[in-house]
């Protein structure tokens, strides 16, 4: 987005202020509304599309295959495609390297949840294609994610979990289907300005911020990876160390709601 | 595995259509009004596509300005997830991929009026999500849908349609199962003319047969043109009722 | 980087008037295929074909190899068409993503390759372990229109006139006998297919063309170079023997009537057929040539005098 010194100007002034102004009135732990599709593509295993008001979308797929998990020990796969960028972009590249960090922790994904026999596991591949995005999409990549891991439905077992005495692959049900039960992390992106902190940084608010965090948060607590983030180039300095525990404090209040709103969709 | 029954002695075909019946077929436009300029959600039996055009707008780079008219580039992006089987590799830079794309902008080349436009470049980027067969003539129709709303002047609607030959009867809008089983040709039929701005073929047909499955296909491809022709004037409608309410 | 051939107005004018008139540059009626001379090397699968300035070079090569894992019955087969400078200045070397060049990769590939004219089940030695691996590389040493319908042309010829070195299997060893102990074998060729490029210019405005019913665009068969950057669309059908269409694309272009397409389709037919007859005789001369003292050693000969 392309800002006018004055505007810029005008908008960091009152985001700095206490108590801050947003530019659309927002309060700073609140979200700008979405809107969520779950489970719109039937030849995958779960999948949502998640529509942000500026017009910033991505969509999600979920697959999954049956591996071997004595071979394959990574059982839990992201590609993330952002239309318009080549696959090597810094873009691309810097976002599949936070949501593998943060869905392969031991605090993601529970990969005990995918195991199907004592030698067969599901490995699910999550592919994300972002269709636009106009501020950094890592925390609509993680909403989408969520939703869709959340309507994933496989195959029901049927043949028995214990196969290493008798060799046998694993046989499912022909139409019955589990929910996955998981409960993948969340990733909020907060904008520091001047003192004071906000979550859900629009585009023209990301031109004036000071700093970005990125802050992970799973089942009531904030875990790693908590980083920071350049949102543009001209007014990144320093920011009040103070503020960090601010940012964590307001993700740990507020992630539940978050939560709860996109699993009871 | 037990060879599937392509086409039923009573004359029905595997998801239940009879021989000159096309898939479901819906489509709406202005889908992202903020990321483009036009735009359109098309889903053609189990293909299902999205379609942004972004432009007329100025050329990133000097090269790619033409002062007669504007450049037409088009890139589909077939996801990794679009079929049943998740594929290994990304479909980007696949010469098949390439084949289409240049097909598609020499298709819509002679049919959108670029002179009206000089110095401009006009992206179309397409999505598909999924796929299941005649996937070329979808594009087509998505296209088409997307630039009319991105109110690019053009000649005439562009309907895609692909017709398989299953022994000697033709079968309308192929399915990916019956793709595989049987030898089919793609169509890019202008408007409501007899005229064929693509024609692909890419497996063996007898020469004796041709006729009547381009005869088919021109008609379902007519058929095409009326859908998507009741879906943009009843969006027209809808954009009309609401601009008068206000 | 590789330089586009410009033609000039007066150049362009002159051309398209022409043909308005029913004439081309080099004489030629609308539908008269160039006359093709096909020339075979000494080895076997080394062709030369001509059209007019048109020359494309083919070698066939092949060795043995491990097939797919998913296709273990099946031998290997690779149409490899290499464009370089010495074509013309049109092309660049090392760099096959231009669009014209993808296309005429993708059109030979599915003439020859998709379309099964070569047995690729035949090139099997044992099964999942070791096949045949043909190698087909196309190169153009003059560019004059008409690539795609040459190199096919070169391709089909090349493989009827190849012969693999002949094997003995012992369960899982394989011998090849060089090509000096014993006569190599020919590849089975399940049919020929032949590819017809025709070309379209459109005589009057584009509102004509769309809306309009004279059908008035002209088509001619086997455009030169200079025609070919000036057409407005362009067909190429391939057909075999068997009066079966192998392979049609039209990729965009001028819209062209369905009957006239059709049209199209049933020239080609008549041109499929006289050049495969031409490539059948061009081969038997060839084998003729050859085997030279063949009527002198063969017993069955003296049994027929006798």
């Amino acid at each position: 987005m392309v800002l006018s010194v004055a505007e810029k100007s005008y908008l960091y002034d009152s985001l700095a202020s206490k108590p801050s102004i947003r530019p659309d009135g927002r309060l700073p732990h609140q979200f700008r509304p979405i809107e969520i599709f779950t489970n719109f593509l039937p030849s995958s295993d779960g999948s949502s599309r998640i529509i942000a008001s500026d017009g910033s979308e991505c969509i999600v797929s979920i697959k999954s295959k049956v591996v071997d998990h004595s071979i394959e020990n990574d059982l839990v796969q992201v590609d993330i495609n952002v239309a318009g960028e080549r696959d090597d972009s810094i873009i691309v590249e810097t976002l599949s390297s936070l949501m593998n960090k943060v869905l392969k922790s031991n605090k993601g994904i529970d990969t005990s949840k995918l195991q199907l026999t004592k030698k067969y596991s599901f490995k699910i591949f999550i592919d994300v294609l972002i269709i636009s995005s106009y501020s950094y999409p890592a925390s609509l990549i993680s909403f989408s994610i969520f939703s869709a891991l959340k309507a994933t439905k496989l195959p029901k077992l049927v043949s028995s979990f214990d196969d290493l005495e008798v060799e046998e692959l694993p046989m499912f049900h022909d139409y019955d289907l589990v929910t996955l039960d998981v409960n993948p992390p969340l990733v909020f992106v907060l904008a520091i300005v001047g003192d004071n902190i906000f979550i859900d940084p629009a585009s023209n608010e990301t031109e004036v911020a000071n700093n970005g965090l990125i802050v992970t948060w799973s089942n009531g607590k904030v875990i790693s990876p908590i980083k920071t983030l350049a949102l543009n180039d001209r007014y990144i300095n320093g920011f009040n160390p103070l503020l960090l525990k601010n940012g964590i404090k307001l993700v740990e209040q507020y992630g539940q709601n978050i939560a709860d709103a996109l699993e009871n969709l | 595995m037990s060879r599937l029954e392509i086409y039923s002695p009573e004359g029905l075909r595997l998801d239940g259509r009879r021989w000159n019946e096309l898939r479901r077929f819906e489509s709406s436009i202005n889908t992202h009004p903020h990321a483009s300029d036009g735009s359109s959600y098309l889903e053609q039996g189990n293909n299902k596509i999205i379609t942004l055009v972004k432009g007329p707008k100025e050329p990133t780079s000097r090269s790619q300005v033409d002062t007669n008219k504007a450049l037409l580039r088009i890139s589909v992006n077939i996801t990794q997830f679009s079929k049943f089987e998740r594929s290994k590799s990304s479909h980007r830079n696949e010469r098949r991929v390439l084949e289409m794309q240049t097909a598609l902008v020499r298709t819509f080349e002679k049919n959108v009026m670029l002179n009206l436009y000089p110095r401009t470049l006009i992206d179309i980027e397409i999505h598909v999500l999924q796929q299941d067969g005649g996937i070329m003539g979808s594009l087509l129709n998505g296209i088409t849908l997307a630039l009319i709303d991105a109110g690019i002047a053009m000649y005439d609607y562009i309907s895609g349609i692909s017709v398989g030959l299953y022994d000697t009867t033709p079968l309308l809008d192929v399915n990916s199962l019956e793709e595989t089983a049987m030898s089919s040709v793609t169509l890019g039929v202008v408007g409501k003319s007899e005229k064929l701005s693509l024609l692909l073929v890419e497996d063996k047909i007898p020469l004796d047969r041709m006729e009547t499955v381009l005869a088919i296909g021109i008609a379902g491809a007519h058929r095409i043109r009326d859908l998507m022709d009741e879906e943009l004037r009843s969006h027209a409608e809808k954009r009309v009722a609401n601009a008068s309410s206000r | 980087m590789a330089k586009e051939i410009e033609i000039s107005n007066s150049e362009s004018k002159f051309l398209l008037e022409a043909l308005r008139q029913n004439y081309r540059l080099d004489g030629r009626s609308f539908s008269q295929f160039r006359d093709v001379k096909i020339a075979f090397g000494d080895e076997y699968g080394d062709v030369t074909i001509e059209m007019g300035k048109t020359k494309v070079h083919c070698r066939i090569s092949c060795q043995i190899t491990q097939p797919y894992e998913d296709r273990p019955f099946e031998g290997l087969f690779l149409i490899s068409t290499e464009n370089s400078p010495m074509a013309g200045p049109q092309f660049e070397n090392g760099n096959n993503t231009n669009e014209d060049e993808v296309l005429i990769a993708r059109i030979i590939e599915k003439a020859v390759r998709r379309s099964g004219a070569l047995d690729i089940e035949g090139l099997c030695i044992v099964a999942g372990s070791k096949c045949w691996a043909v190698r087909a590389d196309v190169h153009f040493l003059n560019c004059d229109g008409g690539f795609i319908d040459a190199s096919c042309i070169a391709v089909m010829a090349g493989l009827l006139h190849f012969r693999k070195p002949d094997i003995t299997v012992h369960g899982e060893q394989v011998i090849m006998h060089p090509v000096d102990e014993r006569e190599p074998v020919p590849l089975g060729i399940l049919h020929v297919p032949i590819c017809v490029t025709f070309s379209f210019f459109n005589p009057m405005d584009t509102e004509e063309n769309i809306k309009g019913d004279t059908n008035a665009e002209i088509t001619i068969i086997d455009a030169t170079l200079k025609e070919e950057l000036l057409r407005d669309g362009v067909l190429t059908v391939t057909l075999n023997k068997n009066r079966e269409v192998v392979q049609v694309s039209k990729a965009g272009g001028l819209p062209m009537d369905a009957l006239s397409l059709m049209e199209c389709c049933r020239k080609a037919y008549a041109i499929t057929e006289e050049i495969t007859d031409k490539i059948t005789y061009v081969l038997k001369k060839d084998e003729k040539r050859r085997n030279k003292f063949a009527d002198l050693l063969t017993s069955e000969n003296a049994r027929e005098t006798s």
